[in-house]
């Protein structure tokens, strides 16, 4: 697999990234009136995301499998998230807007994967340790979009207590919409981290023989998200602690993600 | 030559009792306009009826007929005189694009104008009373009026308190169908608000001191009417609640409100206190998911919305000034054009005849493919010859000089008027 063609695909995919962000935080801020900024934004976006997958495909080709450090980690989890979007977007069209806190996050994990270092691959042999990584990134990429839906419902929800009903509450989805799309993230993203969280004990125990530090965070990751879920079934929780605890959260599942491959013994 | 002549009755120059009398329902407009196309002069015609306007845009040769038979009709209808307004040429286009741009609206920036002048347009086009001049300036018009709503800030913002309650309760819980709105009191305000949140799909409850009053309006507005001992019951269930009693005291105190939120399970509760002195307790705003506006606050908006209106009405006469310019010179072209088509078919129609004589004489030994060779010859002698006063005359379109340059060259080359076929040429 020539580098090159590596190269290029990462950057024009951060290059897509970097235009529909503009375009989409343009919308929402209101600096162009162009009602084109929305569409195109989420074409780049789209385009972004396809260029995105092509990149990680060659990459998967070249080394023979699932990501196997950091950073190739972070760029598959970005590729999730952004994918996430693309396909909830289709159901409820009013969240396009809320890709102007998508593609933002999607550049900075993707730019976050090319700084951090690689590993040889190989080392992730065995099937439990491939349905933890997959498990994993998968809970954490439908969290990548419960978090964005939380951080659109705050801005969103300050705009009305606020009593500031400008061009930002305007364009921005419904608190409603935005709280039933958030949960429903959580809901699909908990199961996928507690398998995680399972077979990490596994190979916890496999690798290092006791159980490391960031299985104490990514266990911490997931009662917060399941306290958010209990809580609002069980309390009612919903609306702004909703989001915090989203927020939260998915601060934790990043760090589990990060320090998982950043600071763990190679199984 | 059509001239466009616009005469009308709109909400500055007519009571509503004249409006009324000249109103024009649905169901009937294809009849009247039909029977305005009918009046003599009136070549193409068109009529927009809303509950601020009628007006009857119409075409024909003679404006000074058209405006007689128009304001004939007016007439008829009870409309006096004094009621009338009239745009003829240039400025009757400007008239339109304003209305459908929602510049001459009651509440500047309103949407649905623009859907009234497009059904007014399909029901005459349906009843074959339009031609090319209003089907020209209404399709003009309408991208014109789309210009506006994208380009400017015209549509944004409020502009009633009711409007705002609208907006601000599809802010919080998107689409309203379904969703329940408690009117607390018989304010006029706070039930227009209702009304309006009802006619998004909300479903009414009526409270009221006096339960046969909330029984009569509830009635009237096609809701549910309660005592006001159900109120800490229908806080829990009603998603907005629009609070208009003339108490001198709170009638929702927070810690109602709280109660409310726990049986609630946490589903966003607003609060529209429109009562002075207010009816909720303000303190209850500070709860999670409670969102409480009252009367200052809303006629903030409003007036925020009316401001920001201002800036973006001077943004969408720039719009129109360019589209009206655009429109223009279209005019101005499309009367120069049959001047210029006359002038072609006649040059051309000449020089065919005298390849033809020669054909039959002296060129006769000629073989088919030498005289397709010369026709294609001549027709590219007279394209060349013709660009240059083609060039001139289009260029002119917009000046006095372009005018009398036409009237010159149907003079000297003995041009037919307007669309009339050419003379044959001499033989």
């Amino acid at each position: 697999m020539p580098p090159e063609l590596l190269a290029a695909t990462y950057y024009g995919a951060t290059a897509l990234y970097a235009a529909a962000g503009v375009a989409l935080v343009a919308h929402l801020a209101g600096t162009t009136r162009r009602p084109s900024a929305l569409a195109w934004g989420v074409r780049l976006l789209t385009a972004a995301a396809a260029l995105h997958g092509l990149h990680e495909a060659l990459r998967w080709g070249a080394t023979l499998g699932p990501p196997s450090g950091l950073g190739a980690a972070l760029s598959v989890l970005a590729l999730l998230g952004v994918t996430g979007f693309l396909v909830v977007r289709r159901t409820q069209p009013r969240l396009d807007v809320t890709g102007a806190f998508v593609a933002p996050l999607t550049l900075l994990l993707l730019v976050a994967s090319r700084v951090s270092a690689e590993r040889p691959a190989g080392h992730l042999g065995g099937a439990v340790l491939a349905l933890h990584v997959a498990s994993v990134l998968t809970g954490t990429a439908a969290f990548t979009l419960a978090f964005v839906m939380a951080l659109a419902y705050l801005l969103q929800e300050r705009q009305v207590k606020k009593k500031r009903l400008g061009g930002v509450f305007q364009r921005l989805p419904p608190l409603d919409v935005l709280d039933a799309v958030g949960y429903r993230c959580v809901a699909v993203g908990l199961p996928a981290l507690t398998l995680g969280n399972v077979t990490g004990l596994f190979v916890g125990a496999r690798g290092a023989g006791a159980v490391v530090w960031q299985q104490y965070v990514g266990m911490g990751a997931w009662v917060l998200f399941a306290g958010v879920l209990v809580l609002r079934l069980a309390a009612g929780w919903r609306g702004r602690r909703a989001a915090i605890g989203t927020i939260l959260g998915y601060a934790s599942a990043l760090v589990v993600l990060a320090g998982y491959y950043a600071g763990s013994p190679s199984p | 030559m059509s001239s466009l002549v616009v005469v009308g009755v709109n909400h500055r120059t007519a009571p509503v009792e004249t409006r009324e009398r000249v109103a024009v329902d649905a169901d009937g407009l294809g009849d009247v306009v039909k029977s305005v196309r009918g009046l003599d002069g009136v070549r193409e015609a068109m009529l927009v009826a809303t509950c601020n306007r009628v007006e009857v845009y119409a075409a024909g040769d003679d404006a000074e007929a058209v405006t007689r038979a128009l304001r004939g009709f007016f007439h008829q209808r009870g409309a006096s005189e004094q009621y009338l307004y009239e745009h003829r040429g240039e400025a009757g286009a400007g008239h339109a694009f304003r209305v459908c741009a929602s510049l001459d609206s009651l509440v500047v920036g309103e949407p649905q104008i623009l859907g009234q002048v497009k059904e007014a347009w399909q029901v005459a086009r349906a009843s074959g009373t339009t031609g090319p001049l209003l089907n020209r300036l209404m399709a003009r018009a309408f991208q014109a009026a789309k210009r506006v709503r994208t380009e400017t800030g015209i549509a944004n913002g409020q502009v009633s308190v009711a409007s705002v309650a609208v907006d601000l309760a599809r802010g919080i819980f998107g689409d309203l169908t379904g969703h329940r709105v408690i009117v607390v009191g018989a304010g006029k305000m706070a039930l227009g608000a209702a009304r309006s949140l009802v006619r998004n799909g909300a479903l009414l409850a009526v409270v009221n001191r006096s339960y046969d009053k909330a029984v009569a309006l509830a009635q009237e507005h096609g809701g549910v009417a309660h005592p006001l001992t159900d109120l800490p019951l229908l806080l829990q269930h009603g998603d907005v609640v629009v609070c208009s009693t003339g108490a001198a005291r709170y009638v929702i105190n927070r810690d109602e409100v709280a109660a409310a939120m726990k049986g609630r399970r946490g589903r966003s509760l607003f609060l529209i206190d429109i009562a002075v002195p207010r009816n909720v307790d303000p303190r209850a705003g500070d709860l999670d998911n409670v969102y409480l506006y009252n009367v200052d606050d809303l006629e903030r908006i409003v007036s925020e919305g009316t401001s920001t209106r201002s800036a973006a009405k001077a943004a969408a006469e720039k719009v129109l000034a360019e589209e009206l310019d655009a429109y223009r010179r279209e005019q101005r072209t499309q009367q120069a054009t049959p001047v210029i088509t006359a002038l072609r078919q006649r040059f051309r129609a000449t020089a065919l005849a005298e390849l033809e004589r020669s054909l039959a004489k002296s060129l006769k030994h000629l073989t088919p493919d030498d005289r397709k060779a010369l026709e294609v010859m001549v027709d590219a002698t007279v394209n060349k010859l013709l660009h240059a006063p083609t060039a001139a005359l289009k260029a002119r379109v917009d000046t006095p000089e372009g005018a009398t340059a036409g009237e010159v060259l149907r003079e000297l080359f003995e041009l037919p008027d307007g669309s009339a076929p050419p003379p044959d040429p001499p033989r």
